[in-house]
């Protein structure tokens, strides 16, 4: 059985993360959710995409608890119930604004430009207009979401998910992006890289955060997108927390690194990337998004300038 | 002959769909290459691209056809930083080319 901890959040998210790795190959499960209270972004998007591998792969899982668990509407606005299959036919209950406040949980299946906006506009409400005090913020959310969605289409043969959570004052805004997929490591070692088949999971994670470490094909890939995004929230004075195969890292602080390994034997299915950063330090995103460019790819005095026109 | 190509016309103040930007270049910029003297990609108006977004767009046109490509085609209007982007996405392109002629 697998009990839902009373919170997932903070500190919680990674021993959660292991127990979803500890029972992701049951062939049948019983999920508890009657002690649950708190739960994050992260922790949905990660819920969300460890029920989509279980239905994908044809594992049984019944659930129990969601009748007394104090937090079930809030399950339900934020689609989990839905989209796990754990509650069907119209919806009865009313849905409040989600703009200012949080973003459901959705599924990575439509165009990568309309959910970027979708998005960016729950959690920067009139943002999408260059005047708006949320400009910067919209900015911010977009392309952090834009780019981990494009990674997930392109690289992770699996289905994804994301969810995000701000406040209006300045609070944090946690953005969290799920898959069922391949994982980063195996992504990496079937792209050829020789590394990726000898470091464990947490070294080969802390590898796709450089520049030009990427899963080949098409479309064309420099992998910077993983490290532009790493290196904007650290701009932000944010973390970021990597969750793959048999390892994960955080990075938060500017840079300072915490790496961890699961148990002997477990691996998340999937990858989960999980960001938050304060809702100011967004304000000049654009000046951010240009240091982290010219910190992770500055231009080389390349013999093969492109013809730049104003 | 010189073919412009107004990208935010086409996709909007934000570029950000990587697969979608493979298809647009396979099937409205390759094509020009080869029978235009000039392709000018102008981004003009463009709020914000994204690293998948530019890569997809430009890289394989180099990966595809060289360095000779430079010659060809123009970048305008980009911001800062879309340029870093492009020139990024360009010495990527050319690199993937050496290696398959290589």
């Amino acid at each position: 059985m697998l009990q839902i901890p009373k919170y997932i959040n903070a500190d919680g998210l990674i021993p959660f993360l292991g127990q979803l790795a500890a029972h992701s190959g049951a062939a049948e499960l019983l999920v508890d959710f009657t002690s649950l209270q708190r739960v994050s972004p992260a922790g949905l998007a990660a819920l969300a995409a460890f029920m989509a591998r279980r239905s994908r792969d044809r594992l049984v899982t019944n659930v129990v608890g969601l009748e007394t668990c104090g937090i079930r509407e809030y399950l339900r606005r934020m689609n989990l119930l839905r989209l796990c299959g754990w509650e069907q036919g119209d919806e009865s209950f009313a849905r409040h604004d989600p703009r200012g406040r949080f973003v459901p949980l959705e599924p990575i299946t439509h165009r990568v430009d309309d959910l970027g906006d979708q998005i960016a506009a729950c959690i920067a409400p009139g943002g999408e207009d260059y005047a708006n005090p949320n400009a910067g913020l919209y900015d911010a959310a977009w392309y952090l979401v834009t780019e981990m969605a494009n990674n997930v289409q392109q690289h992770s043969r699996g289905m994804g998910f994301v969810a995000a959570q701000t406040t209006p004052s300045d609070g944090f805004v946690r953005i969290a992006i799920a898959d069922c997929g391949c994982g980063i490591p195996a992504s990496l070692a079937d792209a050829g890289f020789q590394w990726a088949r000898n470091l464990p999971d947490e070294d080969i994670i802390e590898q796709a955060l450089v520049a030009r470490v990427s899963s080949k094909g098409q479309p064309s890939n420099e992998g910077v997108g993983l490290t532009l995004s790493a290196r904007i929230v650290d701009l932000m004075g944010g973390h970021i927390l990597i969750a793959s195969g048999a390892g994960s890292v955080i990075r938060s602080n500017h840079s300072v690194l915490k790496k961890e390994r699961f148990a002997p034997g477990i691996r998340f299915p999937g990858t989960l990337v999980a960001m938050s950063f304060r809702r100011s330090e967004a304000a000049d995103f654009e000046h951010k998004l240009h240091t982290a460019k010219e910190l992770e790819i500055p231009l080389r005095a390349s013999p093969n300038s492109a013809t730049f026109q104003p | 002959m010189t073919h412009e190509i107004h990208l935010r016309d086409e996709f909007g103040l934000r570029l950000s769909d990587g697969s979608e930007a493979y298809r647009f270049r396979v099937s409205k910029i390759d094509p020009y290459l080869a029978i235009c003297d000039q392709v000018v990609l102008d981004f003009t108006g463009v709020r914000s691209a994204n690293s998948s977004f530019v890569n997809a767009l430009v890289s394989g046109l180099f990966e595809q056809h060289g360095a000779q490509t430079l010659g060809k085609l123009v970048f305008r209007g980009c911001l800062p930083t879309i340029q870093v982007l492009v020139q990024s996405a360009v010495d990527l392109g050319i690199i993937k080319h050496a290696e398959r002629v290589a």
